[in-house]
């Protein structure tokens, strides 16, 4: 190894090899996105009435319910009317839902940013329904699907960091909402409104895989 | 050749293949072909209902077997495109002796079974080359994800390999045909 590795372009190589390996590290860790206790980055994307709309102008808010959903996945569907419940439950508690359109609509039409206007005007959305575009947002966040939901505490004693507090699913059964056994966001949410930790910070379910840009 | 008008040439083409149907089959050219599902083992189109419990006796490991698990549902429109890949792996068997068994397992409303997974399932001939077919009616998700694997985040398509030796190997993505092939070898591989 010594002998070999004392010929310049030989250690060049090794060089380059080691930068190589450092930037697919780097890049592989920010492919993972946010665990329980990161902070969330905020976004400036476009709403379905034409307006910008930033976490920053919630400036009453206490934290977010983030929501990555979509027109077409039966899963996300099947949430649209608890996302609204949700909503209309927790807005006033100063937890708003942000919901996120992040497919691409070249690959699913029907999640194009027209269909979401008349989605939301079919549902009578009373939330934001975002547009993420570039799909920063959902990779930032390390969504993999929809509907998937990323619970966010305001921080007041970090100069209002926005905390990610729960992971995961609304709760414990798609396909029938009378059949819900726990429900793990309104179970986050009512810790946080009690400053305790929630029981629950994770959960996994089925979900419509984000369709990426090609 | 200019003798040779459209209309022999038409009749011509007819008796051509007429005679190619009277080699494979005893009967005229007149009868209807069979559906390629119901020949030798008559296999029926079934779609069985299964919990998490039974669905682990699909996920042992089987001398001689390569069993692949594919996750799915038919609204899923990246899953329905790499189907015919499972289908033609099935079909190749590209590591014999070590027989490529697939399963499909549809994600889809249970609801959804007599309506939509059961006729998707026949039209797609998802039965043909030995191709199992379930669908998953198994509760709440965040008890059973983890039991298929750590690294699935609930996203589907997504597919879970399990080689004779006990070897699993998963990915929650579409495969291209390549793809897969280097999939089922690089499970083969001790």
């Amino acid at each position: 190894m010594k002998t070999t590795l004392q010929h310049p372009t030989l250690r060049l190589l090794a060089a380059l090899m080691l930068v190589v390996a450092w930037l697919s590290s780097v890049s592989a860790h920010a492919a993972d996105g946010y665990s329980v206790g990161s902070v969330a980055r905020d976004f400036s994307l476009k709403n379905i009435d034409g307006k910008t709309v930033s976490l920053k102008n919630y400036t009453d808010a206490k934290g977010f319910i983030v929501i990555f959903t979509c027109n077409h996945c039966p899963y996300a569907k099947a949430y649209e009317d608890r996302i609204i419940a949700l909503h209309k439950a927790y807005a006033p508690q100063g937890y708003p839902v942000i919901a996120i359109n992040p497919n691409d609509p070249k690959i699913q039409p029907q999640d194009s940013f027209e269909n979401m206007i008349q989605r939301a005007k079919d549902k009578a959305f009373p939330f934001p329904y975002l547009f993420d575009e570039t799909q920063e947002i959902a990779k930032t966040y390390g969504a993999t699907k929809t509907p998937h939901v990323y619970l966010l505490k305001k921080n007041t004693a970090t100069n209002n960091a926005l905390e990610v507090a729960y992971i995961g699913a609304i709760d414990d059964n798609t396909d029938d909402a009378s059949a819900v056994k726990e429900k793990y966001v309104e179970l986050a949410i009512a810790a946080l409104l009690k400053g305790q930790t929630p029981a629950i910070t994770s959960t996994k379910a089925i979900g419509c895989s984000i369709k990426w840009k090609k | 050749m200019n003798t040779f008008n459209y209309r022999q040439r038409l009749w011509w083409c007819f008796v051509l293949v007429c005679i190619a149907h009277l080699m494979n089959t005893p009967f005229a050219c007149t009868q209807p072909r069979k559906p390629a599902t119901a020949t030798a083992n008559a296999i029926q189109p079934t779609v069985h209902v299964v919990n998490f419990e039974q669905l682990q006796s699909y996920l042992q490991p089987q001398r001689d077997t390569l069993n692949i698990i594919n996750f799915w549902a038919t609204w899923c429109k990246p899953c329905v495109e790499e189907l015919p890949y499972f289908q033609r792996l099935q079909r190749e068997q590209p590591l014999l002796p070590t027989v490529i068994a697939v399963t499909f397992v549809s994600l889809d409303f249970k609801r959804a079974l007599e309506r939509t997974v059961r006729p998707f399932a026949a039209k797609r001939e998802l039965h043909k080359h030995g191709g199992r077919v379930l669908l998953l009616d198994a509760g709440n998700p965040n008890a059973w994800i983890d039991r298929i694997s750590k690294d699935w985040s609930g996203a589907i398509p997504a597919t879970l390999g399990i080689a004779p030796t006990g070897k699993t190997l998963f990915k929650e993505a579409s495969f291209t045909y390549d793809e897969l092939k280097a999939f089922v070898q690089q499970l083969q591989t001790p």
